[in-house]
């Protein structure tokens, strides 16, 4: 392909010589701009391009390529003299021109992209010198080596659909497979060890995918080694890369390929190129749709697996995408400094080609009957922590021989073990079903030494009469010898191996020694053998402390989202809506029974009547869930306690399933088998501490005498202190997560024994002092609303009582339980228009209470009246002026300062400015203690009053799906200063309506 | 005429931007899986009633008071387009411009 360099050099303080070359740099033509001209395009990008409101790209392309093309027709005359060959548009990343859309350049009558052979504008990173970039074209003889890593850091949201990414590379690529490398630790720094542990040159193509964010300079979102959110800079992604960086990377997160123009800060993008210089970096030049990226990810290697080169593949993409009508095609940027790398790898029939050396897992993982017991890598979809601690352990724990997965069946054990296998691609993997018997398994390992170079070490195995240990140790010391790889034991479904006996399961005699030879025989030696068991059941031995044990829960939340995206009969729109609710609800989460409902159930012309069949006859499916043998096990001591602890609706600490079991005998050691057999769900967090547990709905269909209590005196209890448990252990200001603040208001207020619920819920929410409660709350208590009497004539007896024994601050929280209440069940979408349309009378009394007790010192009209004195008309203006900020010619920016000003009076009259040790409970004091005015205070704000200066609006999208759903309005974390305007608005109509939007 | 408004606060500046007496619309929230949790919302004005001077003062007010905010970066971006196309940014405009797009048909 020819490359037309585009390259612009400032002249001077108002001009800029815009200069074009083909091969040398020395034969430029050029012409003078002003640079007024440019920041005029790069504010019409700003409006026209970088918008969801855009203008159509096929016209902001056009002026684009208008002013290239300038009076003289430069651009027209220079493509058409290499029109049939290819072009590549290089423009220089260097002042103005970097924030254009170049990527839409359009003639007039289609982007430039589209035309055959192609015009693709690229990105020229010149560093000054104006060299001409270097075509090269050095493929390797061999299949593509793609690195790919997503990043997925715990409480990031939306999780995005990686798994399809990679599921989508391997489908495009089945034809000329590529070997695409997994990083499943979303961590650069696990990331660096990876590249290190392969020769140089070893990847052409480093994938990233995940989110990316621009907060002063441009970071990407990764984890660190459990999962945390770490923003990454480009320096932590050149370490990770430095040891060996291929010829092209692709950052695929929103905005790495973008500059920001205010304060001018280079693109991700750039800032790599400039550090590693002889490299290609693929990045968005906007947020780019998740789908959008996929489809491109997919497209590209599918082009470079079979020989094109990356301006081929490029090009490719975009018609591809043009074609698919993805909405960011254009968004994709491709940055170069000296070097334009071709082609990565040869085409598949190269003579010489090297094969890939490992054919692809879904044709080894079968069992003894030759059937794929697992997903396939392409519809794989979450269990990333889970995978992302075993491949830990497996990798780097030398005090471990393997993991343990265990838990119920359906959950999809052996599934991530064929995932744990496709992320281990240098062992040798052995695998074995169900029993395992000491002669079959000499025989296994005897055929994997079929290298001419092992005969010899096969023919001592076979031959030797020692035990199996000395076997062992003797076969794993001459392989590291040698330099084999090591093996990758797979025990699928262990449980054949067990049995049961006093409730629990034990290894069968005639395993024990097999188990114990092999765990002797690696850790003698000191080899990397590895080994990894699927298990229904955690089972009693002490082999099991060479193990990680990593428990399994049912799919939940974004999971639950991908799976279902994979599955036809829950997506579509033929199923109706009530059918898939049911079919979600009786498969609670567990992925084969999902599987089950999809293939068999949901598509059939009589769905309907095959799901009720199956909702009242659990025995037509249960099995696939739960051996015959185990119920047995689950006597009734143990299902008394999986009953009590079936009120929790969401997976909890151990503690608060102790608290709700405690009346029960040995409830410890009961729940303790619950998780050994599998029965209670287990977390993916490593640490034992941090684990929370999950009791499966499946269980009562399966075994009736599971059921939530229906005595409703013990259920009152059980739900008052499951929620008191909750609340003493999620209740603080800190927890952030929405779901666990609705659990525990929905079992207070559940505790129907207790009258008081209500109000105590209310003071639940209050003291926590943190906003993420209240939605929850209000959805709860609205749920409650008919449950909940109140009456005018004694809604404010409790406060009056408050009020006449001087208890100030109960009094506080009794005014904003009133308010609550009203905004609760009338349905008002906020606290300013609560305060705005509710009755005055309502507002009148409780504002004569607080006078009448307080001798006056305390109510809204004192606050009102305090307010009202300190009205900007009374001030001078200066004193609204900070002094960072200029009065313009419009007092505008005054204007908005003098609001703030006049708020923080206020607040520093009232005594509402914290004072050091104070709190707002060791305020049922004397009265003449606390400042005039300073209640009722709940009224507008709770917490630090510090906060509220600034009004914040905090985890709002998170509600976002609530408040719709229920009709909850917009909760908002409302203004104070709006609040305190709109009661003296209701109280004398006095204040501007300005203050009250 | 549509408002596109970027940025951490962009629910809660458009909602009070609603508030804005004189201007008539309501807004959605734009739900897309997109590789950077970025919030914007596009609020849809169907109706400007009442002097358009007073509401450009009032949107210069609402705007220069998001961009004040001392907390970091609220609203990044405000885009004001009008029912023929015309658009403006309005990080520096002025009343008088604000006035102008809104008198635009």
């Amino acid at each position: 392909m020819k490359i037309l360099h585009i390259d612009l050099k400032p002249v001077g303080e108002s001009y800029a010589e815009f200069r074009y070359f083909w091969d040398n740099s020395n034969q430029y033509q050029s012409r003078q701009l002003p640079l007024a001209q440019i920041a005029g395009l790069i504010d019409r990008a700003e409006t026209d391009y970088y918008t969801r409101l855009p203008e159509e790209y096929a016209k902001t392309g056009q002026a684009l390529y208008n002013w290239l093309d300038g009076s003289d027709r430069f651009l027209a005359r220079e493509l058409n003299q290499h029109r049939r060959e290819g072009i590549v548009l290089a423009i220089a990343a260097s002042e103005g021109l970097a924030h254009l859309p170049w990527e839409i350049l359009h003639d007039g009558t289609k982007f430039l992209v589209e035309r055959t052979p192609a015009i693709v504008p690229i990105r020229w990173v010149n560093q000054s010198n104006s060299q001409p970039l270097i075509q090269e074209d050095k493929p390797a003889n061999r299949a593509l080596n793609v690195l790919f890593m997503a990043t997925s850091p715990l409480g990031v949201e939306p999780v995005l659909d990686y798994e399809a990414e990679e599921g989508q590379i391997l489908s495009a690529t089945q034809r000329t497979p590529v070997n695409l490398q997994v990083e499943e630790s979303g961590c650069l720094s696990e990331l660096g060890y990876l590249v290190r542990e392969y020769e140089k040159n070893y990847f052409d193509i480093f994938h990233l995918t995940g989110h990316a964010t621009h907060n002063q300079k441009p970071y990407f979102l990764t984890e660190d080694e459990y999962g945390n959110l770490l923003h990454s800079d480009t320096s932590a992604i050149i370490n990770a890369l430095k040891s060996s960086v291929p010829p092209l990377i692709f950052l695929s997160g929103c905005r790495t390929g973008r500059r920001a123009s205010d304060p001018v800060v280079a693109s991700m993008a750039e800032e790599l190129l400039l550090d590693l210089g002889e490299t290609a970096i693929l990045g968005w030049g906007e947020t780019v749709r998740d789908t959008d990226a996929t489809a491109a990810a997919s497209r590209l290697y599918w082009e470079l697996s079979q020989g094109g080169t990356i301006l081929e593949a490029l090009a490719s993409t975009y018609q591809a995408l043009i074609r698919q009508q993805a909405r960011d095609w254009h968004k994709l940027r491709l940055y170069v400094a000296n070097i334009l790398p071709g082609a990565l790898v040869t085409s598949l029939r190269t003579r010489g080609r090297k094969q890939l050396p490992k054919p692809t897992m879904s044709l080894e993982f079968r069992d003894d009957e030759k059937r794929l017991r697992v997903i396939s890598r392409e519809n794989f979809v979450g269990r990333r922590r889970q995978l992302q601690n075993c491949l830990r352990t497996l990798k780097t724990d030398q005090e471990k021989v393997g993991v343990l997965l265990h838990g119920m069946g359906g959950l999809g054990k052996s599934s991530i073990a064929s995932r744990l296998w496709d992320r281990l691609p240098d062992y040798e993997k052995v695998l074995w079903w169900r029993q395992i018997d000491e002669p079959k398994l000499i025989k296994k390992l005897s055929s994997k030494l079929i290298k001419p170079e092992l005969r010899e070490v096969r023919t001592v195995l076979e031959a030797m009469d020692d035990g199996l240990e000395v076997k062992l140790a003797y076969l794993f010391s001459q392989l590291a010898e040698l330099g084999e790889k090591p093996f990758l034991f797979i025990f699928d479904d262990f449980e054949w191996n067990l049995e049961p006996r006093e409730g629990r399961y034990i290894l069968k005699s005639e395993v024990v020694p097999i188990l114990a030879a092999l765990i002797s025989a690696i850790r003698e030696t000191g080899t990397g053998h590895r080994v990894i068991i699927t298990c229904r059941y955690r089972f009693d031995s002490e082999l099991l402390d060479f193990f990680y044990q990593q428990g399994l829960e049912s799919l939940k939340k974004s999971e639950l989202t991908k799976k279902l995206s994979r599955l036809e009969h829950f997506n579509s729109q033929k199923t109706p809506e009530d059918l898939r609710e049911r079919a979600l609800t009786l498969a609670d989460g567990n992925p084969r029974l999902l599987e089950f409902l999809n293939d068999e159930v949901l598509g059939e012309q009589d769905a309907q009547a095959k799901l009720t069949e199956l909702e009242q006859s659990p025995e037509l499916w249960k099995d696939k869930i739960i051996w015959k043998e185990l119920y047995q096990l689950i006597d009734e001591p143990l299902q008394q306690i999986l009953s009590y602890c079936l009120i929790y609706e969401i997976s909890v600490p151990m503690e608060a399933l102790e608290v709700v079991c405690e009346s029960l005998p040995d409830c410890k050691q009961q729940l303790q088998r619950g998780l050994d057999l599998g029965v209670i769900e287990i977390s993916s967090e490593q640490k034992e501490e941090e684990q929370i547990y999950y009791i499966s709905r499946l269980l009562s269909h399966i075994i009736p005498n599971i059921k939530r209590t229906k005595d409703e005196t013990l259920l009152s209890f059980l739900c008052g202190k499951a929620g008191d448990k909750l609340y003493q252990l999620w209740g603080n200001k800190e927890n952030r997560n929405g779901e666990q603040w609705l659990e525990i208001f929905r079992l207070s207020l559940s505790d129907k024994k207790n009258h008081q619920r209500f109000r105590e819920g209310f003071a639940k929410m209050i003291k926590s002092n943190n906003p993420i409660a209240n939605v929850p709350f209000k959805l709860v208590l609205k749920q409650h609303q008919n449950d909940y009497k109140s009456s005018r004539e004694t809604l404010f007896c409790q406060l009056e009582e408050f009020l006449k024994y001087e208890k100030w601050s109960d009094a506080d929280e009794e005014t904003g339980w009133i308010f609550f209440q009203f905004l609760t069940f009338e349905n008002y979408p906020d606290f300013r228009r609560l305060y705005l349309e509710i009755d005055k009378d309502i507002l009148e009394k409780i504002d004569q209470l607080w006078l009448k007790y307080s001798q006056e010192k305390f109510g809204f009209t004192v606050q009102i009246g305090i307010y009202d004195n300190l009205v900007y008309h009374k001030l001078p203006l200066q004193n609204y002026v900070t002094e960072s900020i200029e009065i313009d010619a419009n007092k505008h920016i005054a204007q908005s300062t003098k609001r703030d000003y006049m708020w923080k009076e206020f607040y520093t009259k009232v005594g509402w400015r914290k004072k050091e040790n104070t709190t707002h409970r060791s305020l049922n004091l004397d009265l003449s203690f606390i400042p005039q005015g300073y209640f009722p205070l709940l009224t507008y704000i709770r917490g630090d009053i510090q906060e509220y200066i600034i009004p914040r609006m905090p985890e709002r999208l998170f509600f976002e799906g609530w408040c719709t759903k229920y009709s909850l309005g917009h909760i908002v974390e409302e203004d104070p200063f709006i609040l305190l305007n709109t009661l003296m608005y209701r109280f004398n109509n006095t204040i501007q309506q300005l203050w009250i939007i | 005429m549509k408002i596109e408004i970027i940025g951490t606060d962009a629910i809660l500046a458009t909602e009070e931007l609603l508030r804005i007496q004189g201007l008539e619309g309501s807004y959605e929230t734009v739900n897309e899986v997109e590789r950077e949790a970025l919030l914007t919302t596009i609020a849809t004005i169907v109706g400007i009633v009442g002097g358009s001077i007073t509401i450009a003062e009032q949107l210069h007010k609402w705007s220069q008071k998001y961009q004040q905010s001392s907390g970091g970066a609220k609203i990044e971006k405000v885009l004001i387009v009008s029912p023929n196309g015309k658009r403006l940014l309005l990080k520096d405009a002025t009343v008088a411009q604000i006035q102008a797009i809104l008198e635009e048909k």
